[in-house]
């Protein structure tokens, strides 16, 4: 396990990644990686990681070998050759996480700007010769060192170190939610707050969504900043001429964060569908548009497995489906096996007709079981008396609305003790 | 003794207030496994609007070692909630069950929660009395012995009376009467059998055993539907709907078994029991002060569990 072979794994790994990860606000643009051996005196000589961090501490007690790796991010850097330490021993893993450990701190060394890396050479090989345990000439050469950063299974430990975490945290943004999905933080470490996010977030604010709700806009869509400016622009444009109204478009955007990864042309495909095959006009279009966004996005399968239940399945016909479209569109997003066992008892055991269902639609919203609680109590006193033309007439909106206070005081018209102790005999 | 209401608005404060045994009315189409992910689900939520521990501060050190080193606190970015997660998380959680009941059952469930968990072991093992109520139907038999199979026979049963029931009941109480004794070992006409069924207390079977029945009764005939209510132990399920299906056979026409309800577990009652709407962190709670005192009785101080092994040291026992 020689020095070499270690050397060129880290040379493949830096110049495979592209990380551009901050650390510090004293920024300046460069980007160094170093790697701190150093060997405490008691020890065995193995590997000891740093105690301390990019922000420095006195020096006691560390002792420094010549252990040092420099690399540029761009197509080629070459590293020193390290003296050969007998005692020290790299433990480097393999694959570590796409943002390898940056710093962008005052640098005292030469920057060269173009390609070449002479300046920057020269003064390695200078440092090369220095004797280790000398102290360095500037002691502000200390400030930029620092352990390199290890791979993490959540943010929590970049959190700390990195502007753009803390800057997305003050925003609200959910980090731990973008933990559990794959490739967003490996995508995210990747990119600059001030150069890359910022003017993302003022697109938004100039769509209309509100500050407050950003953080939970960015939790749902990460991936908005891997989409083009001018695309997202000619999306809204889009809107514009379809004529969506400034509110409407606003919030389309807001409820529906993944809208803007749809290109123009699949959107328009989307509203197509929907048009056609509810046969929908422009401004119906709009309103559905408008009032449930995420049903546009929604997977079309799932869409057309639905409607095919409610037409087929259900029985409902076309326009009465369309009705049931435009006042409560969520029932295309709810879980067709659930739809059909709240359908089955409305329409079976309740009694209640199509048309009734169609005033109510949000009895096939609501969980089966209160439904089905409810009616059966009314059934037990009976109070279950659906048809608006006869006397005592129960609207099926009870069934499901307001909570069980009002429900046992206003219709059913006992205590509520009653009503839980007929629930502990079903 | 009165109690005295406290409100609890730190988080780590109501959790460790959520450790023990409570008691919950369990819906009847609901497995046990779903009922533990509601019940748990509604716990991280409502732990999680309460206030949440202090968070930590980040000691930076900033400066130059040139110049002066300064040491400040800043806001630690690490022990954000947003970067953590939630801080109570469906993982945190420990939830058993002290008898496993099958989908079909409703009624008391009893739960133990955290450090509850271990205390449902021993009511496990305390093998208590439940008393159900069995509700079935005549006329139909399905292939399953219960209302949902697809149905086997059809028969008449107009000539079903209260009485004709009644009597198909005591003798299957008596049944089981003797095979209590049997457990023990004794002849039943001896004085040795007649002590330990005298009135000081039941005869339990430490070891698992078949189900017994203690205690039929009709609780309502309305023809062709008819409740019965069973004290038992050890029973299951399916050896409830089983019992209505040979009732019905027994009776020359054919039972099906339309619903099973446990209304009784050891001390536990339908009163204890906690509805659907009321699973949320404060019912527990208030669930835990009161039934968790009572997991502390469950095994009796006497033996009352026969050891079927040692038949001739069958000691009397103390019910439950």
């Amino acid at each position: 396990f020689t020095m070499n072979s270690i050397r060129t794994k880290l040379f493949d790994l830096l110049i495979s990644a592209r990380p551009l990860l901050q650390f510090t606000l004293n920024v300046r643009k460069r980007n160094l990686m170093f790697t701190w051996h150093s060997l405490a005196l008691n020890t065995d000589g193995s590997f000891r990681s740093n105690v301390w961090k990019g922000n420095n501490l006195p020096i006691q007690n560390i002792y420094v070998t010549s252990h040092r790796y420099y690399s540029k991010n761009t197509s080629h850097g070459s590293l020193i050759t390290p003296e050969t330490s007998s005692a020290s021993e790299l433990t480097m893993k393999e694959n570590v996480c796409d943002s390898v450990a940056l710093l962008e701190e005052e640098c005292s060394f030469p920057v060269s700007e173009n390609e070449d890396w002479s300046s920057e050479m020269k003064w390695i090989k200078s440092q090369e010769s220095k004797d280790v345990l000398s102290p360095p000439k500037d002691l502000s050469e200390i400030d930029n060192l620092s352990p390199e950063l290890r791979p993490t299974f959540n943010l929590a430990a970049y959190a700390n170190r990195s502007h753009t975490l803390q800057q997305l945290i003050k925003l609200g943004v959910d980090l731990s939610n973008w933990d559990k999905r794959k490739h967003i933080n490996s995508f995210i470490l990747k990119l600059d707050f001030e150069r890359d996010m910022k003017k993302y977030l003022m697109f938004l604010h100039d769509v209309g969504v509100e500050a407050d709700d950003l953080g939970k806009w960015l939790t749902v869509n990460p991936l908005i900043f891997k989409e083009n400016l001018e695309n997202l622009q000619v999306r809204l444009d889009y809107l514009h001429s379809m004529n969506f109204s400034p509110d409407q478009i606003t919030r389309i955007i807001s409820k529906n964060p993944n809208w803007l990864l749809f290109s123009t042309v699949r959107i328009d495909n989307r509203l197509g569908y929907f048009q056609r095959t509810f046969h929908l006009t422009g401004a119906e279009v709009r309103l559905l548009a408008t009032k449930q966004p995420k049903l546009i996005t929604m997977n079309l399968f799932s869409i057309k497995r639905t409607s095919f239940a409610i037409e087929e399945e259900m029985g409902f016909s076309p326009s009465e489906m369309k009705s049931l479209l435009l006042s409560q569109p969520k029932i295309w997003r709810a879980n067709g096996v659930s739809l059909l066992r709240r359908f089955e008892i409305a329409h079976n055991q309740i009694g209640l007709s199509h048309s009734q269902i169609v005033q109510f639609p949000q009895i096939l919203m609501s969980r089966d079981f209160r439904i089905k609680q409810r009616h059966d109590y009314l059934k037990l006193i009976g109070r279950d008396q659906y048809d608006p033309l006869k006397p005592n007439y129960v609207s099926p909106s009870a069934l499901v609305s307001s909570d069980d206070v009002e429900f046992c005081t206003t219709i059913a018209k006992t205590s509520v003790q009653n009503f839980n102790d007929f629930l502990k005999t079903r | 003794m009165a109690n005295l209401a406290r409100l609890v608005q730190y988080g780590p404060e109501a959790w460790n207030l959520l450790q023990g045994v409570f008691c919950v009315y369990k819906p009847a189409d609901m497995t046990v496994g779903y009922l533990r992910k509601v019940i748990i689900s509604n716990m991280c939520r409502d732990l999680n609007l309460l206030d949440p521990r202090p968070a930590t501060l980040h000691m930076a050190i900033e400066g130059s070692v040139g110049d002066k080193l300064v040491i400040t606190q800043r806001e630690n970015f690490a022990d954000n909630s947003l970067v953590l997660g939630p801080r109570y998380q469906a993982v945190d959680f420990k939830l058993s069950s002290a008898l496993h009941l099958h989908k079909n059952i409703s009624g008391v469930c009893v739960l133990g929660i955290n450090s509850g968990s271990k205390r449902t072991h021993t009511v496990r093992e305390a093998r208590l009395i439940r008393a159900y109520t069995v509700s079935g139907q005549f006329g139909r038999a399905t292939d399953t012995h219960f209302h949902d199979g697809k149905v086997v026979e059809k028969s008449r049963y107009t000539h079903m009376t209260r009485g004709k029931l009644l009597k198909a009941i005591m003798s299957i109480q008596s049944a089981h009467q003797h095979k209590a004794i049997n457990f023990l070992g004794l002849d039943p006409h001896s004085q040795e059998a007649y002590e330990a069924l005298s009135s000081e207390g039941l005869v339990r079977p430490a070891r698992n055993s078949p189900p017994m029945i203690y205690g039929l009764s009709i609780v309502d005939f309305d023809l062709p539907s008819f409740t019965l209510e069973v004290l038992c132990i050890n029973e299951t399920c399916d050896y409830l709907k089983l019992l209505i299906h040979d009732l019905g056979l027994q009776l020359k026409t054919s039972a099906v078994c339309t619903q099973v309800r446990c209304i009784r577990h050891g001390p536990w009652t339908l009163h204890h029991a906690l509805l659907r709407k009321h699973w949320s962190l404060e019912h527990i709670i208030n669930n835990i002060g009161v039934c968790n005192p009572m997991a502390k009785t469950v095994t009796p101080k006497v033996a009352s569990l026969v050891n079927t092994k040692n038949v001739n040291t069958g000691y009397l026992s103390n019910e439950k």
